[in-house]
């Protein structure tokens, strides 16, 4: 007796079971569908996001963020500013480029033995030295030129 | 009614029981394992389909031996009957199939 309503209870169990996964099969195979197609998603998302991630970092190393000016030579402070501001001109186009396709030969002549008028009088521009870096610096001398 | 067609019923029925109740139960597992159970269904109705004609023939050496008595004895009628229960035993997989088939396609 005891066995039968044991057996009983498993079969009801059992019969119980199939009806509600039937009843439910629909939903319950959309919504794995949709997870399926969501860890699909998710798997694309962060590979992007790896991979963006990993461009910005680059971004940052690899990219002229700033040109920067140092100046030497006798002129005013109003005479370096206005220089700075026809020097940033010049070199404006450097910043966003990679460094590591900056060709080295061509930086230099960019500025040096130029000629820029500031009030009506000419000064020559001498290139000490560059450093070539995520913000560029410039070693320059200014003088009259006669 | 005659032994021979009270078989063939029971065949019919075995037959159709096995599909049904393998896919149907296969839907449940799948559920408990977070399968998809229509997919796991369908899948299971084309697996179990010629698994419940051999069970529903009660295995296959009693049938590959009434073979063997039907063409080298020549019991042609034996024959003919084993292979009216191999039928039967198939319309009954097959209505298996076709129920879960169609079950499955409708949602």
């Amino acid at each position: 007796m005891m066995r039968q309503i044991w057996v009983s209870l498993l079969l009801g169990a059992l019969a119980g079971g199939i009806i509600i996964s039937l009843y439910h099969a629909a939903r319950i195979e959309k919504l794995y569908w949709e997870n399926e197609k969501l860890k699909v998603e998710l798997f694309e998302t962060t590979d992007r996001l790896l991979k963006l991630e990993s461009r910005w970092l680059s971004h940052e190393e690899w990219e002229i963020m700033a040109v920067n000016l140092e100046w030497s030579g006798d002129i005013t402070a109003f005479t370096e500013l206005e220089l700075t501001k026809k020097v940033h001109e010049i070199t404006g186009s450097l910043v966003g480029q990679r460094i590591d396709q900056l060709n080295p030969r061509l930086l230099i002549p960019l500025l040096h033995q130029r000629k820029l008028t500031v009030d009506n009088k000419d000064y020559l521009i001498t290139v000490n030295w560059v450093v070539i870096a995520e913000e560029i610096l410039f070693n320059l001398t200014a003088s009259p030129a006669s | 009614m005659d032994k021979f067609w009270q078989t063939l019923i029971l065949t019919f029925f075995v037959a159709l029981g096995v599909n049904l109740g393998g896919c149907f139960l296969g839907a449940l597992g799948a559920v408990l394992a977070r399968r998809p159970p229509l997919h796991t269904m369908l899948e299971l109705a084309g697996e179990l389909k010629i698994w419940a004609l051999v069970a529903a023939l009660g295995g296959t050496f009693g049938v590959i031996k009434v073979f063997e008595a039907g063409v080298f004895d020549k019991q042609f009628f034996d024959l003919i009957k084993q292979l009216l229960l191999i039928c039967g035993a198939f319309l009954g997989t097959h209505l298996g199939y076709l129920i879960i088939i169609s079950l499955a396609a409708n949602r």
